[in-house]
Parts: structure tokens; C-alpha cells; sequence
């Protein structure tokens, strides 16, 4: 447990799915049966021992602020230490400004005022279970400036990411922007620990010079001067940028391998409580390769699909491959198949929807089909 | 700051000797229940639900885990600066140092929390109920008959009578009669262990109760008799609902299973009562591809891979491919292997039954077994639920 880390998530860094929800931002993105996407970086690290965390908002900050509050249920409500919110200004909103360095550099008092040695850095487009502490030691062993985790990539992916070069000293040779990715290559997380002192330093330097993103003109332009290593992360990760692979995420978690590697027993991922009772099976029901929340009562047929808390299924009703949200109601006889519903949506009874693997149908927010 | 108008006192120091190897180091309040509560989480709830914040615990029978559980009762939203929760375990005084001799005394001898608080009412309750109640409604009855005291009350079938306190009571429900454990009852009207006392009152007649050497110091056998003598007014408040006590292997098992039928007596889903509890921060829990759950309550964290009928599976539950329980409750984190069979069973908490076990009574009675217990094939599975009972 460390508690020289400061951490500091990027809720700024956002792409709203549009197709399922306009105003929500990605970081509240509800996710795998009952947590939102924020809940992975936020928890990995309050399990490092991190009691110092600053959420750097986004202009979309009620669903956040709604979820976290005082941050009570990742036990980061605290004297003195504990979360921060820290909000934009309307002059951002007048005169937007390219990148995220400038948010950086107006929340440095927030660095300088933790006064830790470390800064741990992400954002919150990422489902992962990172060990944090495990990279601080990693840190620590190279004596490195910075390091960034990354994780080799096993199949191609449609995202916008960072590709690392690494040489037989761990070392970081090359950082590449990059609009997809290979299987094969070293696809960044989305997670820097960087020393206190060089982030503030760094931070200001390029804010005078008029660069705007961190991991070009921070990272980038300094693989010479700065002692830059790259992490390997084994376990389960993540990041989403599209319904498509918010789709993909999701499902990958019906490999109990997968649900497994995210889901440890001594590194549990906290979210907002909110007091269901256990899943009610009745004597009708029928499911198969799911994960489903506390509060649902099943009566028909569920395959390879996540219902989250409180969702009823009628009877007969059959759901394959899909993403139920919190409070949908799927009537009697209804068959969905590749479909997300958004929360509080009805599928009527009888109603026969469907999509397809690489897009899903979408159903919004208390809508009824 | 404003006065307390009513504290609740939840009698929690049970032994609960009945439920056997459930209870070896775990006070009876504190047996879970329903796949992820105690059975202190319905009276908490009830207060929370009820407008209550202000709640004394008295524990004294294996407290620790009971303690670790109830912490500052954040859990169940009881931890506001105008009330709180407090654990109220017997102490040492200036001149003596008791444990509590009954539910009277134990009130007895809290009377300077009681008086620290300084409400006007005080609620007791018991730890040891499976129920859903609002007790403001009680409050409110007992206010609008001017009460000295109000007793919970509930209708029993009359062959079940003589397990409780029987009253009978007028059209006006004003008790005329009560009776600790009659041997031939003449009333169905049971009392449910719940009191509302007028504070100034209780606190007369548990001082001189306290006084005699004679009295078993309990509310059924001695404080309520003695107030009936003196003609306190005393009133009934029936109670319509599902109570259930949970004292025994049987009827603890019972209670379980009544949560598995599709319309259920009691009501775990209810938005406007939920049932509050400690939580996990787990996951979803996980069905696999070969596995199925019927009839039955799931917790969270439980990885279903083998076959569920008819069962309470209760948090962080492993069951793996090719086992299959059946009428059973297995409590957290225990790991049920691969071709085990359970029939009608109560497994502890991180338990691990390995690969082959059986597990059934041939009498048709509930097998029980402890927390953290290996068990084997080889093992002789069958009769431990007799023992118990």
C-alpha cells in the first residue's frame, strides 16, 4: 500500500456513445451489471492505497457527481485527504482550448498541494483491474521519470491509441499515435505514474511553449531527456471508445476467465450501493452464460447476455446477446437478440427486436418498444 | 438539539443454542439469511424505514463478528449526528460487574444510556425476526391510546400458541390478560417480543423488578404482568404481515425457502422498504454456459456452473459443473466441486465440499454444517442436522 501516489483522472478525455445516450459521458457509461466505467480506474486506485484523488470534470458532470457523491462507497470520503472534484470554468466553454495540458496546468495546485512524490494520471475509458502498487515498485526498480503501462495486443481494434516501443531494458524507444491497432503491438492504457515534480515542471514548460497534448508534446518529445518505461499489464483490459467495442467489453465478460481477472477477491471493484436483494430466479427461468445483478426476477430464457440491477424478464420472454440495463422491464414473450437497452427501457410484450454483432440495437432511455 | 422521541434497544445477545453448529461463535442476530442478510438487517431496516435513527444494540452472547458487522451502522443509514448507533455490551460498574440476567435486566442495566438519550419512548426489540414492519404505525397507535405500554401482536395458529407470550385483549385491544408460554392458550393473539414503553414508566418498573430477588427479570414473565397488576393501560398492536421467527434449524431453513416461491410472503424487493444490509462490492454473479439456477435467489459474486433447484445461494458461492444442490442454503464464499449432490442442507460460510461428496439426511430432516469445514466423500454426511435439533 502506497500512500505517496496521487491520483488524478481525466473525465475530460470523453466520447459519448451517441447512439445509446447523448448526454451521458463515457466515464458514466453503466457497465457489466452495475458499475459504471469510472469504477475500474477509481477503485484500482483506492486498492493501491491512494487516498488523494482529483477527477478532473467534464461539462456533462451530473450523471458523475450523482454517482460518486462524496465518494463514501470507495471509502474516499476523508478528513483532509480523499476526492476532489475539479470542475472546468465557463472561459473553457467561451474559448475552448485544444488538448488536455491546459486543464493540467490550471489544477496544478492540486499536485502541489498533495504533496506526493507520485503522480498516478488515467482516464476513464478503460476496463481493467491494474495493480497499481505493482507499477509504483516497477517505478521504483528502474528509477524511472515515467512509466507507462501498456498491454500487447492479441486481436486488431478500431480505436485511436498510443503504440510503445520497448527495448530489452524495458524502456521506452518510441511512442506512436496511432488509429488502430494490430495484434501484436503495444497498445497504451491510458496510464502514466509520472514523478510529482517533473509532471509540474513539464506541465508548465509546455503550457508556456503552447503545446496542448500531454503524451505528444509531454511524453513524446522527451523519450531522450526523461527515463520513460513501459509496464506490461497481463491481466484482462479494455478500453472503449464505441458502442461497438462497449459491446465487445461487455461480452468478454462472460468468459469466466475474463470475469475472473477483473473480479478479485482482494482487489474488488467499488461502485454506488444501492441495496437490492439477491437475483430472483423463479421455477420457469432458463439461463445460460450470463451475468446478472442483485434486484432482477427472471421468469423466461436469458443467454449470453448481462442484465443489470433490478431488470424483470417476463415469461417466455427470451433474451439472447444482449445488454439489459438497470430498471428495463422485457415483457412476456418478447425475444431480443443483439440489442442494449438503456436504463428504464419496456420491451412490450411479444415484441420481436434484434441487431447484429457489430451493431447492436440500440434502445434509449425510458424508451418503450 | 431536538429530543429523541423514540430510541429503539434491540436485545441481540442470544445465544441461539438451537441453531447449533450456526451459532458456535456467531450470536444468533447475526446468522445470515437470504442470500446476502443478517437477521439483524430487518429490525435495522425496520427503525431506518420507520424514522427511527437513534438505536441501541445490546450484545452479549459472541459478539465480535456481531460488532464488526453493525460498526457504526452506516449500513443501514443509522449513523447521523442527531441519533446513531450504539453497541451496548455489558460493562463494569463502581460497585459490580454483570452480564445481562434477562431481557428486563439487560435493559436495566443501560437505564444511563437510556437517560443520556432522554426520549420519550423506547422501542425494544428483539434480533432473532425475519419481518418487515413500520413501527411508526405502532408509535402512532400507542400515542392515540394514551398507552402506558404497547405490545406487538400477531395471530398464531392456536396449536402453535404455547411457543409465545398469548394475550387476550377487549374489542379495544387494551390487554386483559397476558401469559408467557401457556399450556393451554385461549387466545391466538401472540406476543412478537415488541415493546413500546412510555420511558418514565419503563424506567419505574424495571427499577424495582430489578430489586426483587425472585424475578427472572424478562419483559414477558415479570415487567408486563406487573404493569396488568397495577392497571397500567396496555394495548396490542396487531401486526398483519410475514414475522417469522427463525430460532430453530427447521424454521430458519423454512424462512429460506419461503423467499423461493415465485410470489413470495415476504417482499425482498419492495423499493419503499428495502431491506438494508452490509455490503460486498461484488460483481454481477456469473451463470456459465452448462450452468442453471430455478426456483431460487442468486447473490452477487456467486458463479453458477453446475445445476441450482429450489436453493438460497448466498454471495461469493462457487458451484461448479456438474454438482447440483437442491432445497439448500449455502452461505458465503463456500465452494461446492464438481458431481457433488446437496439435498435440503444448511453449508456454512467458506466451506469447500470436494469433488463426489453427497450430502442428504436419510430421515428428511436438515443436514447442517459449520463454517469453514472441508468435507469429503468419504465422510459420513447424513445425520448432523438430528444432532442439532
Amino acid at each position: 500500500m502506497s500512500n505517496n501516489m496521487l491520483g488524478l483522472i481525466n473525465l475530460q478525455i470523453d466520447h459519448p456513445l451517441t447512439e445509446l445516450n447523448e448526454d451521458r459521458p463515457l466515464s458514466a457509461q453503466p457497465f457489466a451489471g452495475k458499475f459504471r466505467l469510472i469504477d475500474f480506474t477509481l477503485s484500482g486506485m483506492v486498492n493501491a492505497g491512494i487516498g488523494n484523488i482529483g477527477l478532473l470534470l467534464s461539462f456533462h458532470s451530473r450523471p458523475i457527481l450523482d454517482h460518486i457523491r462524496s465518494a463514501k462507497d470507495w471509502n474516499l470520503a476523508r478528513k483532509g485527504d480523499g476526492l476532489f472534484y475539479l470542475p472546468g470554468e465557463i472561459e473553457d466553454v467561451i474559448r475552448p482550448v485544444e488538448g488536455d495540458i491546459r486543464a493540467y496546468y490550471k489544477n496544478l495546485m492540486f499536485v502541489e498541494r498533495g504533496l506526493r512524490r507520485y503522480l498516478l494520471l488515467s482516464t476513464c475509458d478503460m476496463v481493467h483491474n491494474i495493480d497499481y502498487d505493482q507499477v509504483m515498485h516497477f517505478h521504483r526498480r528502474h528509477n524511472a521519470d515515467v512509466t507507462l503501462v501498456y498491454q500487447k495486443q492479441k486481436s486488431a481494434q478500431d480505436v485511436p491509441s498510443h503504440l510503445l516501443t520497448v527495448n530489452e531494458r524495458e524502456r521506452v524507444t518510441e511512442l506512436t499515435p496511432v488509429d488502430q491497432t494490430n495484434p501484436g503491438d503495444n497498445q497504451f492504457l491510458q496510464t502514466v505514474l509520472i514523478d510529482s515534480d517533473i509532471f509540474m515542471k513539464s506541465v508548465r514548460f509546455a503550457n508556456a511553449k503552447g503545446y496542448t497534448n500531454f503524451m505528444n508534446d509531454i511524453i513524446g518529445r522527451n523519450l531522450n531527456r526523461l527515463r520513460v518505461f513501459g509496464y506490461e499489464h497481463d491481466g484482462y483490459a479494455a478500453r472503449i471508445q464505441s458502442i461497438q467495442s462497449y459491446f465487445s467489453a461487455n461480452m468478454d465478460l462472460l468468459d469466466y476467465q475474463n470475469w475472473r481477472n477483473i473480479f478479485k477477491d482482494d482487489t474488488r471493484v467499488y461502485t454506488k450501493i444501492k441495496d437490492e436483494a439477491p437475483a430472483k430466479y423463479m421455477e420457469e427461468s432458463q439461463v445460460t452464460n450470463s451475468l446478472v445483478a442483485n434486484g432482477c426476477v427472471i421468469e423466461g430464457r436469458v443467454e449470453n447476455s448481462i442484465l443489470f440491477r433490478k431488470v424483470r424478464v417476463g415469461k417466455n420472454a427470451c433474451i439472447r446477446n444482449s445488454i439489459i440495463m438497470q430498471h428495463s422491464v422485457i415483457g412476456d414473450d418478447a425475444q431480443i437478440d443483439y440489442v442494449v437497452c438503456d436504463k428504464n427501457a419496456v420491451i412490450q410484450p411479444e415484441a420481436v427486436l434484434s441487431g447484429s454483432p457489430d451493431q447492436p440495437l440500440c434502445i434509449g432511455k425510458y424508451a418503450v418498444k | 438539539m431536538k429530543r429523541t422521541e423514540c430510541l429503539a434497544m434491540i436485545l441481540a445477545g442470544g445465544k441461539g443454542s438451537r441453531l447449533g453448529v450456526l451459532t458456535e461463535t456467531l450470536a444468533k442476530p447475526g446468522v445470515l439469511f437470504g442470500g446476502k442478510y443478517r437477521i439483524i438487517d430487518f429490525p435495522l431496516s425496520n427503525c431506518r424505514h420507520s424514522g427511527i435513527d437513534t438505536v441501541g444494540i445490546l450484545t452479549q452472547y459472541q459478539p465480535l463478528e456481531l460488532n464488526w458487522y453493525i460498526g457504526n451502522g452506516s449500513s443501514w443509514d443509522l449513523d447521523s449526528d442527531r441519533g446513531g448507533t450504539f453497541v451496548l455490551p455489558p460493562y463494569m460498574g463502581n460497585s459490580s460487574s454483570n452480564w445481562y440476567q434477562g431481557t428486563a435486566d439487560a435493559i436495566y442495566q443501560n437505564l444511563n444510556f437510556i437517560d443520556m438519550i432522554n426520549p420519550q419512548y423506547v422501542l425494544i426489540l428483539s434480533g432473532d425476526h425475519i419481518y418487515n414492519m413500520d413501527y411508526s404505525k405502532m408509535l402512532a397507535f400507542h400515542k392515540k391510546h394514551n398507552a402506558g405500554a404497547t405490545i406487538g401482536a400477531i395471530r398464531v395458529p392456536l396449536s402453535e400458541a404455547s411457543r409465545f407470550g398469548i394475550m387476550t385483549a377487549d374489542d379495544n385491544m387494551q390487554v386483559n390478560k397476558f401469559e408467557e408460554k401457556p399450556e393451554n392458550p385461549r387466545s391466538d393473539l401472540a406476543s412478537m417480543g415488541i415493546y413500546i414503553f412510555n420511558k418514565d414508566l419503563l424506567k419505574k418498573y424495571l427499577m424495582s423488578d430489578a430489586a426483587l430477588t425472585d424475578s427472572q427479570h424478562d419483559f414477558g414473565k415479570n415487567i408486563i404482568p406487573a404493569m396488568l397488576q397495577e392497571q397500567i393501560p396496555l394495548f396490542a398492536y396487531p401486526f398483519e404481515g410475514y414475522w417469522k421467527d427463525v430460532g430453530t434449524i427447521d424454521s430458519l431453513w423454512q424462512a429460506n425457502m419461503d423467499l423461493l416461491a415465485d410470489d413470495p410472503p415476504l417482499d425482498l424487493n419492495n423499493p419503499d422498504w428495502r431491506v438494508y444490509s452490509g455490503n460486498q462490492a461484488l460483481p454481477p454473479h456469473y451463470v456459465g454456459p452448462r450452468g442453471s439456477a430455478k426456483g431460487s435467489l442468486v447473490g452477487e459474486g456467486a458463479a453458477i456452473l453446475g445445476t441450482v433447484v429450489r436453493s438460497v445461494i448466498f454471495y461469493g458461492v462457487t458451484i461448479e459443473e456438474g454438482a447440483k444442490v437442491t432445497n439448500s442454503v449455502i452461505m458465503p464464499g463456500t465452494v461446492i466441486e464438481h458431481d457433488v449432490v446437496i439435498d435440503k442442507a444448511i453449508i456454512g460460510e467458506r466451506c469447500r465440499v470436494h469433488a463426489g461428496t453427497r450430502i442428504q439426511n436419510e430421515d428428511g430432516s436438515v443436514f447442517v454444517e459449520g463454517n469453514d469445514t472441508e468435507m469429503f466423500p468419504d465422510d459420513c454426511h447424513t445425520a448432523k442436522g438430528d444432532e442439532q435439533a
